[in-house]
């Protein structure tokens, strides 16, 4: 079905006639990316689907309102950013749940470390996660944006509607924050066991997305 | 959007860890069939926001709410300041009133202020006494009496003109109390017309009008007032709320 690259200039202007194979190739494409956008910053599964769908649907709507076909990408992006935004201030800030993953799903960084080394990655990756889930949308948001989707500062605070100064000095406050917090948590560090680890490991089981 | 960042050890662990969390495999075929009889109603491009709500959604379409919410808060914000500026000139105006009231009152009531007329005239059944008058720059008082015989009909004044003009009536003062069934006595007072000099010798006519269906009688005075003590005075340095005894 997606027989087109995004990057090709006519996808956008057969998008914007409403042509139903280039909808189709559009929503192959930016559908999986909001998703996976609005998973990380912390919806389950269902809202993240029901964000990216509702995201996909506003930008047909306003598809008018596009004058650089180039410019769609972050375009769309900024749409998906302004509704899970939404739906955090919809839900009052609503702490967001951590998920468990079994052992074997987890990832191994580099050929040959031994387990003892590979667990070690791994408790630090729990910590950092949980010191995300801890930071204000805004906050998680400008992390994901920057080292997920690999968006310039100019980018992102296009995306989120606010000054570059701005993203710049979260940016900077996000990642003094979680140095802190490594710091304190290295100073009382303690080897965990793998029954430990076992149980807390967060959140890479996002597994499938089986919408209704 | 590529760049090449800086990378520390937070940020090589924040990659990792969203390299990690990323969900891997997302059913694209089943989302389109949702959306897709969605898309095929949207076709024409609308400006207007449109509601729709997911089976798993939580997310409310606030905004037409928040909109109509600021516009109230507005609107309320408007009309308080409207009542409060309503309130406050109506309250002045009371005030100006009343003090204009109390002060004339006042001016006619203490001998050192008004003078003493005493002018009688009599037509058929009624007679008119001009009693005592005030006048200044700016304002001219009158009390006189009207009495009528038992048999006459009852009559109030419909109109007064100085030196041939008509004034306009001056606060709210200008009422005639009946003291019994045969006497009316009557307080009014009037501004005086901008470009009348001040003269102390006053033509003014007082027309009565009889309440037993337009007999209309005219008395015409000429009134010897002193313009000494002018009420300016008296309302800068006199307590206004304080009514004098006779």
């Amino acid at each position: 079905m997606n027989t087109r690259s995004e990057h090709d200039p006519t996808l956008i202007e057969c998008w914007l006639q409403g042509e139903e194979h280039a909808v189709r190739t559009i929503f192959s494409i930016y559908y999986p990316r909001a998703v996976r956008l609005a998973v990380l910053n912390g919806l389950s599964s269902d809202e993240a689907q029901d964000c990216a769908q509702n995201a996909f649907v506003r930008a047909f709507e306003k598809r008018r309102q596009l004058r650089n076909t180039q410019a769609f990408p972050l375009w769309f992006q900024r749409i998906v950013s302004s509704q899970i935004m939404n739906h955090f201030t919809a839900t009052k800030n609503r702490a967001i749940s951590l998920t468990t993953i079994e052992m074997e799903d987890i990832e191994i960084p580099t050929q040959g470390a031994t387990l003892d080394e590979h667990m070690i990655v791994q408790e630090s990756l729990i910590k950092l996660n949980q010191n995300i889930q801890k930071m204000s949308p805004l906050m998680r948001m400008v992390l994901i944006l920057r080292y997920h989707e690999d968006l310039s500062l100019p980018e992102i605070a296009h995306t989120l509607g606010k000054r570059e100064g701005a993203i710049r000095v979260i940016l900077h406050r996000a990642l003094k924050q979680l140095r802190e917090q490594r710091q304190q948590q290295d100073n009382s560090f303690q080897m965990p066991t793998y029954q430990d680890s076992h149980t807390v490991i967060p959140s890479t089981a996002y597994g499938g997305a089986h919408k209704r | 959007m590529n760049h090449q960042p800086i990378d520390n050890y937070e940020e090589k662990q924040l990659r990792q860890l969203f390299r990690q969390q990323a969900p891997k495999h997302i059913d694209v075929e089943h989302a389109w069939q949702h959306i897709k009889p969605i898309i095929q109603q949207k076709q024409a491009p609308t400006k207007g926001k449109t509601i729709i709500m997911f089976k798993h959604s939580t997310h409310q379409h606030r905004t037409p709410w928040k909109r109509i919410a600021a516009i109230a808060a507005v609107a309320v914000l408007a009309l308080s300041i409207m009542a409060a500026g309503v309130s406050f000139f109506g309250l002045m105006n009371t005030f100006k009133d009343d003090h204009r009231a109390l002060a004339i009152n006042q001016v006619l009531n203490d001998p050192n202020m008004y003078t003493k007329i005493d002018q009688t005239q009599t037509q058929g059944e009624y007679t008119v006494t001009v009693d005592r008058a005030y006048i200044d720059k700016s304002v001219l008082m009158i009390v006189f009496n009207l009495m009528k015989t038992p048999s006459g009909h009852t009559a109030q004044p419909d109109k007064v003109t100085i030196n041939g003009d008509e004034p306009k009536p001056q606060g709210n003062v200008g009422a005639c109390d009946a003291s019994t069934a045969t006497k009316q006595r009557c307080m009014m007072a009037f501004q005086k017309l901008p470009n009348d000099e001040l003269n102390d010798v006053v033509e003014i006519t007082i027309t009565f009008k009889s309440l037993n269906g337009g007999e209309v009688l005219t008395f015409t005075f000429n009134l010897d007032v002193q313009t000494e003590n002018p009420i300016q005075d008296l309302q800068q340095n006199d307590d206004p709320w304080v009514v004098p005894e006779e």
